[in-house]
Formats: C-alpha cells, sequence, structure tokens
C-alpha cells in the first residue's frame, strides 16, 4: 500500500514564499491580508469577532483591525445576509459567515432573492461584492444541520458564483480571490480539511499578467494526472479521490483527478479536455445523488466528449436522505469501495 | 405601562413649515393622487399590465418622503411607494416602468435617486437598510450621518426579518427610520388578524428603540415625526420606529377585489377622513392657499400624469442582452455562451 | 496553539468561591485528564480538583491562601489548534483501506 496518501509530496522544498500551513491558516491569513489591502472590506457573522470563529478562521482579526471590521452580530443568519446586501450598497465589500452550512437555510431568502439579484435589479448599479464563507460538507461527526453540501443549491440561483478549495494553497488563493470580486461568490471551505496541513505558496501572482486571477484561479486544477480515467471532484472529496488514485495505481489502474474549484461557474473546457483524453469519468461528491451537481458534470462531459466516451458518466455520491448522524456518515459520504465501485462500472461498461 | 422610550434628539431648527413649503406639500399630494388613479386607469386601458395603488396613503407618503435630505440619507421602499418616489423627486417614467413590465427594479438609477429598487419581497428590504445605515456608522461615525428609512406595512411586520432588522439595528445604534404604514389591509387580511396586540409600534419598545404613532393621514403630523426621527438617528442615537395610521382606500393591485372581504360601508367608516381633502380644508381654513391654487395643483398633476403616460407609453422593450449582461459584473463563460445561444436562435432582428 | 481557560466551577451547589490550599501542577507541565491539579478549600469541604482535560498548563491562578470566585479563571491550558470548533471531531488522515479490487481489460484504441 502507498503511504502517499496527500496530493502534495511529503517533503517541500524550502523555497522563498511557500511555507506549510492548514487550511485554518491559510484562509486566516488570506482575510487578514483582505482586511489590510481593501479598507471597505468587513468580516461579521456569528461569534466572528472576539472568539475568532468556531472554527477559529477569524482568529485574532478583530484584535488587529478593530471591531469596525470584524464583528459580531445577533444570532439570526438572514439579518446577516440582509445586513450584507445594504452594507454593499453603501460601497463596502462584506465578507459574512454563515457558521454552519445547514444554517444558510434561514438565510436563503436573502441569499437567493437579494444577494443574487440586487445587481440586475438595479441595472448594475447596485453591485453585491459579497463573499458569504460557508463551512460547508460534512466528515466531522457534526451534529444535525452541520454537514450538509449546498452546492447545487446555490449554483442553480442566477447571480451567484460558487467555489470549494480542496487544499490550503487554493484555500488562500481562492478566498483572495473571490475577495476582490464585484459578484456574490458563496465559498464552501471543507471543515473537514481545516486542520491538515500542506504548502502554500504565498507569492502573490505575477503583476504583469492581465488576467485578474494571475491566470490560474478562475478554473478546475489537475490533482493528479492519468490516463484511463478521470475522478471529478472538489471540497473534500478531491483528498480521498487521491487516495483512491492510488490504490488504483496498484491495479494498473491510472487515474486523473480533476478537482473542479469552481462550482459555478463550472470549467467546461478542463472537464472535456481531461475527459478527451482519458474516456472515462467518475464524478465524486458528498450532496445527495438527485439534481446534485454530478449530473451537471456528467451532462457537460458528455456534451463535450460524447463522440469518444467509453462509457456512461458514473456517479458516486451520497444519498437521497438527510444527512445522518455522526455514526452513519462514513456509510453516506462516498468511501474508498464506493469510488472504486464505481470505477469498476465504467471500466467494465462495453458499448451494444 | 408606559415603557416607550423619548427620541433622544429632535431637529435643531425644528420650525414649523412655512406656507411655501405647505403649498409645496398639497402640490405633490396632488401629483401623487392624480398619478395613482391615472395608472389605475391605465391598467384597465391596458398601457400598464399592473398596478399597486397608494390611494388614501398620500398624506403618509409624502409627509415621510420630504424629510429625506437626499444628499446623504437612502430610502428602501416596498412596491407601494409611489408618493414617496414623487415626493424625493424621482424620474417617474423611471417608476413606473416597473409597472410597465419593462424592468422589475424600476428604470430610475437608485443610486442617484438615494431610492433602492423596488422590492416585491415584503420585508425583503428592511435589513438592507440596517446594513446600509450600519455602513453610515462606520465611514463616518462623528458626522451629521446619512440615515437609511425603510417602508413596510402591517402585514410585513409579521416577517421574520422585521423583528431580525430591528433587533440588529437597535443592538448596533444603526440609523435607521423603520417607516410603516398601518394601512389597514394586507390584501384581504385585516390588521386585527395580522399583527397580535394591535400596534406594530408597541413592539419597538422591546428592542428598546423609541417609537412613534402618528396619524399617518396628517401629513404635516408625519412631516414632523420624520424630521424628529431622523433628527434623533442622525445624533448617533441609533433607530426609531414609526407607524403612521392610514387607511388602504384601494384595492391591493389592480388584479384584486375588496368586494371579497370588505362591504363599501366598512371602507366609508374605516377610512376616515381623505388625507387629501383634510390638507386642503386646513390650508383653507389657515388662508395659507385658495381655490385658485387647488385649481392651479390640479391642473399641474394632471399635465405631469400625461407626460408620465406618454413616456411609459413610449418605453419599448429592453434589448434581451440586458437579460444576460447585468446578472454579473463580470459574466461566466456559461452565461455569455447562452447569450450567443439567444441571440443567433431567438433574437428577432 | 490554542489556550483553553478553565474557569472555576460551583463546587457545591451554590457556592460563590474557594480557596487554594496547594497546586499540584505547575505551568509548562503536561497533565493528562482527571491528574489532580489543585487542593481547594471551600465553605463547605477541601477537595481534589481532577484536570478537566489534557494538556500543557500555561497558567495557574490564585496563590495558596487566595480566594477565587465561581467563573473566575482557574488554570488555562494548552492545546493543539486542530480542533474542529464547537462541535464535531477532526477525522484522521489515514491509510485508505479497501475491499474492492479494480479489473480491466483496457483496450487502448
Amino acid at each position: 500500500m502507498s503511504e502517499t496518501i496527500t496530493e502534495m509530496p511529503p517533503v517541500i522544498p524550502a523555497a522563498a514564499g511557500i511555507q506549510q500551513l492548514s487550511m485554518q491558516q491559510a484562509l486566516n491569513r488570506a482575510l487578514d491580508e483582505v482586511l489590510a489591502q481593501n479598507p471597505k472590506t468587513v468580516i461579521f457573522g456569528e461569534d466572528c469577532g472576539r472568539l475568532g470563529g468556531v472554527f477559529r478562521i477569524t482568529d485574532g482579526l478583530q484584535a488587529k483591525h478593530g471591531e469596525d471590521r470584524v464583528f459580531d452580530t445577533p444570532l439570526a443568519e438572514s439579518g446577516i445576509l440582509g445586513m450584507s446586501v445594504g452594507l454593499a450598497m453603501a460601497g463596502f465589500h462584506p465578507i459574512p459567515e454563515v457558521q454552519f452550512d445547514g444554517f444558510a437555510y434561514p438565510a436563503i431568502n436573502q441569499i437567493v432573492c437579494q444577494i443574487a439579484r440586487m445587481n440586475y435589479r438595479s441595472r448594475g448599479t447596485l453591485p453585491m461584492p459579497i463573499t458569504l464563507r460557508v463551512p460547508s460538507f460534512g466528515g466531522i461527526r457534526a451534529p444535525e444541520h452541520h454537514g450538509e453540501s449546498l452546492e447545487a443549491l446555490f449554483a442553480h440561483v442566477p447571480g451567484l458564483k460558487v467555489v470549494s478549495p480542496s487544499n490550503p494553497h487554493d484555500a488562500y488563493h481562492l478566498l483572495k480571490y473571490a475577495a476582490t470580486r464585484p459578484d456574490p461568490v458563496i465559498f464552501m471551505e471543507p471543515k473537514s480539511r481545516y486542520w491538515q496541513k500542506g504548502p502554500v505558496d504565498l507569492t502573490p501572482a505575477a503583476a504583469d499578467t492581465t488576467a485578474p486571477d494571475g491566470g490560474n484561479l478562475t478554473g478546475a486544477r489537475v490533482a493528479r494526472e492519468g490516463r484511463h480515467l478521470t475522478l471529478v471532484a472538489w471540497g473534500a472529496m478531491v483528498s480521498r479521490c487521491l487516495q483512491v488514485a492510488e490504490l488504483a495505481a496498484e491495479d494498473g489502474i491510472d487515474i486523473e483527478v480533476l478537482d473542479l474549484r469552481w462550482l459555478k461557474p463550472i470549467d467546461a473546457e478542463a472537464l472535456a479536455r481531461s475527459v478527451a483524453k482519458t474516456r472515462r469519468a467518475v464524478v465524486v461528491h458528498e450532496a445527495p445523488l438527485t439534481s446534485g451537481l454530478g449530473a451537471e458534470v456528467a451532462q457537460l462531459i458528455t456534451q463535450g466528449c460524447f463522440d469518444t466516451l467509453k462509457a456512461p458518466v458514473e456517479r458516486v455520491t451520497g444519498f437521497d436522505v438527510p444527512y445522518p448522524s455522526g455514526d452513519l456518515e462514513d456509510e453516506y459520504i462516498p468511501n474508498i469501495d464506493r469510488i472504486l465501485f464505481g470505477i469498476q462500472r465504467v471500466l467494465e461498461y462495453r458499448r451494444g | 405601562m408606559t415603557t416607550k422610550p423619548a427620541l433622544a434628539a429632535v431637529d435643531d431648527d425644528a420650525a414649523p413649515l412655512s406656507n411655501q413649503q405647505l403649498r409645496e406639500l398639497y402640490t405633490l399630494m396632488a401629483a401623487v393622487r392624480h398619478l395613482d388613479t391615472s395608472a389605475v386607469a391605465w391598467q384597465r386601458q391596458g398601457i400598464i399590465p399592473g398596478y399597486a395603488p397608494e390611494l388614501g396613503q398620500e398624506a403618509a407618503q409624502v409627509g415621510s418622503g420630504y424629510a429625506v435630505d437626499r444628499s446623504r440619507d437612502f430610502v428602501f421602499p416596498t412596491y407601494r411607494e409611489m408618493g414617496v418616489a414623487r415626493a424625493m423627486g424621482l424620474d417617474m417614467v423611471g417608476y413606473m416602468s416597473t409597472h410597465k413590465a419593462t424592468w422589475h427594479g424600476g428604470m430610475y438609477n437608485p443610486v442617484e435617486s438615494r431610492f433602492a429598487p423596488i422590492q416585491a419581497v415584503v420585508a425583503g428590504s428592511v435589513l438592507h437598510a440596517v446594513g446600509w445605515a450600519h455602513g453610515q456608522t462606520l465611514a463616518a461615525p462623528d458626522e451629521g450621518t446619512g440615515v437609511a428609512m425603510t417602508y413596510f406595512g402591517d402585514g410585513a411586520s409579521s416577517q421574520g426579518d422585521v423583528h431580525e432588522a430591528m433587533n440588529f439595528a437597535a443592538v448596533m445604534k444603526a440609523p435607521v427610520v423603520f417607516f410603516i404604514q398601518n394601512n389597514g389591509w394586507a390584501i384581504s387580511v385585516p390588521t386585527e388578524r395580522q399583527v397580535a396586540g394591535g400596534s406594530v409600534a408597541a413592539r419597538a419598545a422591546g428592542y428598546g428603540i423609541p417609537a412613534l404613532q402618528v396619524d399617518g393621514n396628517d401629513v404635516v403630523a408625519v412631516y414632523e415625526a420624520t424630521r424628529s426621527a431622523f433628527a434623533h438617528c442622525r445624533n448617533g442615537n441609533g433607530p426609531v420606529v414609526i407607524e403612521a395610521m392610514t387607511y388602504r382606500r384601494g384595492p391591493h393591485s389592480t388584479a384584486d377585489d375588496p368586494g371579497r372581504y370588505r362591504t363599501l360601508e366598512e371602507e366609508r367608516l374605516d377610512a376616515g377622513e381623505d388625507p387629501l381633502e383634510r390638507f386642503k380644508q386646513r390650508l383653507l381654513a389657515d388662508g395659507v392657499a385658495d381655490e385658485a391654487f387647488f385649481a392651479d395643483a390640479q391642473r399641474k398633476a394632471e399635465e405631469e400624469a400625461e407626460v408620465i403616460r406618454m413616456g411609459i407609453q413610449d418605453l419599448g422593450p429592453r434589448p434581451g442582452a440586458e437579460m444576460f449582461n447585468l446578472v454579473f459584473q463580470e459574466p461566466t463563460p456559461a452565461l455569455q455562451s447562452q447569450a450567443t445561444a439567444w441571440r443567433e436562435e431567438s433574437e428577432h432582428v | 496553539m490554542a489556550e483553553i481557560s478553565f474557569p472555576l466551577p460551583d463546587l457545591g451547589e451554590g457556592l460563590i468561591e474557594a480557596t487554594v490550599l496547594d497546586w499540584l501542577v505547575e505551568p509548562g507541565q503536561q497533565v493528562e485528564r482527571n491528574q489532580p491539579i489543585v487542593e481547594l478549600e471551600t465553605s463547605k469541604s477541601a477537595l481534589e480538583l481532577p484536570s478537566p482535560q489534557a494538556g500543557k498548563v500555561v497558567r495557574i491562578h490564585g496563590a495558596p491562601g487566595e480566594t477565587i470566585n465561581v467563573g473566575a479563571p482557574l488554570i488555562v491550558f494548552e492545546v493543539p489548534d486542530d480542533t474542529a470548533g464547537i462541535v464535531g471531531t477532526v477525522p484522521k488522515d489515514e491509510a485508505p483501506k479497501r475491499r474492492v479490487r479494480l479489473s480491466a481489460v483496457l483496450d487502448e484504441d
């Protein structure tokens, strides 16, 4: 069995600008820098201020940047998101936090009817540069409504963009990028990956690039190259798919792992590029199967690669059940065997 | 039990309204009355597909809108604040375009007008006012701050967002005027079946917010209450709740039939005095205006409505490309490709 | 690393304070859960407090003879910051386990 179960090499060159950080540290650092760079940035939510957030993502930011810039709100998600709309209208860049995925539900009205539409409703005169941080997905044996995967819900709403990092490096750069955009971005943080450390290259994007993201933050990312099949994943499922790829390699199957990162807009070109090469695809997500984002991914792959696809795109996902209690969590979240079964079904498929 | 906190400040130069201002208020109310009844007629004539009349609420809307300082304040309306819009000097063709089904938020510029896009979600923008107001505190905490005024009704007061907004505003001492027009009806449901306790203003005490319940059919009383509330907010004392007691004399919308839930006799008894006629009698009694002035105000109102009618009739449909172009500041490739497909397959040019 | 402060609990139905008799641990020391950390005397009894958690002692409050109010800091621990927050547990990165084997004839056309 392979010892390498993370996507990054275990030994990191001590290059300038590269540090070993957890995703929690990387996100904290990104927010710190965003606050320093844009005086109109404000961070707020439940327990974001003095406590530093229940996951400590905003740890120390209030002490450093002041209570006007980083503050606690009353315990009401609709209030937090509705207030964000007004702050954005007043020229601020709000970075609200919803404490857990499931608590975005009480704010859905403000997210869907207001944040997503105000730019449109106002004919572009009232942009909504709101970066909504949502600790997301399952895997930490938490109480009810603390393990939900809302990406399909958000991605379905016109006017929203959705992104989810899978490692500390991307978390740092994607958050800094999202928090400087003029449109609302739902930033889904995989809470089960907050504490694992990885190398983060803190070097800013080259100044001479014309792309606002330095040319590498708006699309998907090939997390591992392979020839026989593409595993498409995001958030915490990326590291699991990398584990699966290691195991598949023992069986002679060379798997490519595509970290989608942006769930809206989806990088359709990267999907087509990868699957045009491998001709087989399995999409993996924690959210329930039906109308999940996997269906969208499967359609985009089919659209782009139908001629050369060897098999229908498989989906390995959570089930169409309420997210279960911690004891059953491992039965719900796609595990290594279920992903391997999905891969096997694709490998065995024969036309006609 | 009297728990109602008093306003901590009133307007420093709270001089009585001059005769000139009183006449201006009447002119505005007359214009609003005529535009409102005209809009109902336009709906019957097929010029606009629908309209939400504010008949009977002219005093509440003009009196409050007249108190707004457009150099620093910002108003968050619902879909029944035509009188506020007119009092604030909005481009009324741009305002009425929402009822022409030209563009949901209206075609006026909300930033320049200091009047947020028309809001169809009941209580949808109440929290926006709190956020905007807190933004003023953050931006310039010590100067005479801009005040947010958010409009909503007795029906909207049932929404949870109103509670969240009042609580947030009070906790943060945000300069917000919560302006409730209690017009007796939320479509078919009367206030007594809508508002437990009978008064939205009474709820303010629970948040420690000072509240003023005013005769919403008395334009001067509404103006003075709003001006006092603005002064209170501007001086850093936090939010104020104003409940203007008025009456929705017309239907909820041009598609509504009040005869199904209230009788004409009930309307006659409950509506109280017509705010326009009442103000006219007061101005006459005080010698502030004469019949010639009222006739002139009516003539101006008719001319104005006619210009607005022609303006909205001239409004063509917006270019379909705006559907795609105005979703994001930075459009996505998927949306751009949908726009391309639409242009190729559907644009009838 | 993060610090977790442990406030003096009510040691007996409505007590408001306790007096430190003797500290059994000192700053810098690693302690285990349930390890005795301090001897206290209340108006009802003298007792020994078991540590509420494992961790490194950062600070102790109250010299012997001093009184501490219920709710005031008694001892501060340093703990790794890889805690999941107020709820949940951090999943361990374990070596992957599998039951399924892949078999395929890959026609490399």
